[in-house]
């Protein structure tokens, strides 16, 4: 072996420029969903000033993996289809699995950093927990499944607009199927009757391993793709 | 050495052949003008020898060699663009994802034609966006430079602008129009498609020549005339 020929400077530049056009591309994505924490916060400073709201943030935690998937994932491979983007994109010195590996590696990140700030947001401006740590809406926002879960989500979106092409069909799909997933779990953990932290290492591997599964059909649809 | 070479090339949409044994020529520093009546298969040749579009059949050789990114630039049909960035975003990304990139001579092209660097490329007219299009192009410094359609929809002034950089160009071009009298001035090699195949492929003097024809428009409309192939 001499060396390793793919960790050259120029591949070191390319990779960097990769990762800047994907997050130029995806800046608006960002925003998005960065508005989205000011809101979690205005939602836990009203649970602290009215008890009758209590649990509510929580809640409406669970649904930022959904918006995740239908704010970023869903348009992230499928407006390029639509605005015919892709035949720029892909015609520049870019591998179409490089392409896409950094767009996925930048709305991960965004993702799991929209996570962490809406977990730190929970720990610090409600009060402690006091119930039961399976009820879903705690179960499903502290610990690792909230991260592992948006990951999932993002990918989900992010392989049925690859696969489908349509932001108008991604969006309501994937979506609907985040929603589906989430309850199935919920359902699965009642019969389980597992442990918290088993049954959270167990459902966090689980959406990792069909994270995966949706990025290499995403990586299929795009090489395939005309 | 040829620039472009591709052998028993074919492209099958289900059961339609849109390009059938198409073995093409282009030698090394040629401007070559691809023409045929629309849906004679022009696109998806494109498409093929620049990597966007995968062959049913055959191979794609450029300088000898197979098909590289770095080595070919292309300015797709429509010249698509992030439409929400500015053009000095665009020259960006073309910095970002070619490892060739020279800012300097794509930043003059579009000095030259007076393109404002913090402009959208959503706000740009259609010459404007074509030439932007054609300076990412000549920043990626690529050896084969390909254009589908470059002058659609370009009013008589952009089309002269095109045309003079596409003159300019120190890269072998392979560019398509239906209309042939647009690039009679520039080119200096002509590929005519009819029905998914090759019907003419050769150097304009040679091409005369052989089918002793007066002039390009008599020889290509003499291989348009008659029923069409069937493939």
């Amino acid at each position: 072996m001499s060396g390793a020929p793919w960790i050259t400077r120029g591949a070191l530049r390319i990779t960097r420029g990769a990762l800047w056009a994907a997050w130029r591309g995806q800046r608006a994505q960002a925003a998005a969903v960065a508005a989205l924490i000011p809101l979690y916060a205005s939602c836990a400073v009203a649970e602290r000033l009215d008890p009758g709201l209590s649990g509510l943030t929580v809640q409406l935690a669970g649904f930022l993996p959904g918006a995740v998937c239908l704010l970023w994932g869903a348009p992230l491979v499928a407006r390029e289809f639509e605005t015919g983007t892709y035949r720029l994109a892909w015609t520049q010195s870019l591998s179409r699995g490089r392409w896409l590996a950094a767009a996925v590696a930048v709305a991960a990140t965004g993702a799991l950093a929209a996570t962490g700030a809406l977990g730190v947001l929970l720990a610090w401006a409600l009060p402690a927990y006091q119930g039961d740590p399976m009820a879903w809406a705690y179960y499903e926002s502290h610990g690792l499944v909230p991260y592992a879960r948006v990951v999932f989500a993002l990918m989900l979106g992010v392989a049925v607009g690859a696969v489908s092409g349509h932001t108008r069909i991604a969006m309501p799909l994937s979506m609907l199927l985040t929603g589906v997933v989430q309850f199935g779990g919920r359902m699965l953990r009642e019969r389980a009757d597992s442990s918290y932290w088993v049954a959270q290492r167990a459902e966090t591997v689980l959406y990792l391993v069909l994270a995966l599964a949706l990025a290499v059909l995403a990586l299929l649809a795009v090489r395939r793709r005309a | 050495m040829n620039a472009l070479e591709t052998e028993a090339l074919g492209k099958r949409y289900r059961r339609r052949w849109a390009l059938r044994e198409a073995a093409v020529e282009v030698p090394a520093g040629a401007r070559a003008a691809l023409v045929g009546p629309n849906g004679a298969g022009k696109s998806t040749l494109l498409s093929v020898v620049t990597g966007l579009l995968r062959p049913t059949t055959g191979t794609v050789r450029v300088f000898g060699r197979p098909l590289e990114l770095p080595g070919v630039a292309f300015v797709a049909q429509d010249k698509p663009l992030y439409r929400r960035w500015s053009v000095a975003d665009l020259l960006r990304f073309g910095a970002a994802t070619n490892p060739r990139w020279d800012g300097g001579r794509a930043r003059s092209l579009l000095a030259a034609y007076d393109i404002d660097p913090g402009e959208r490329a959503g706000r740009l007219s259609g010459g404007q966006r074509t030439l932007l299009a054609l300076a990412l192009a000549v920043g990626k410094r690529a050896d084969l430079v390909v254009l589908d359609e470059p002058l659609a929809e370009l009013d008589p002034l952009a089309r002269v602008q095109v045309m003079g950089v596409v003159r300019e160009l120190e890269a072998t071009v392979l560019l398509s129009s239906h209309i042939l009298a647009d690039l009679v001035g520039v080119c200096d090699h002509l590929i005519l498609l009819r029905g998914g195949r090759v019907r003419l492929c050769g150097g304009f003097a040679a091409l005369l020549g052989a089918h002793s024809a007066a002039t390009l428009e008599d020889l290509v409309l003499d291989h348009l005339r008659g029923p069409e192939p069937v493939s």
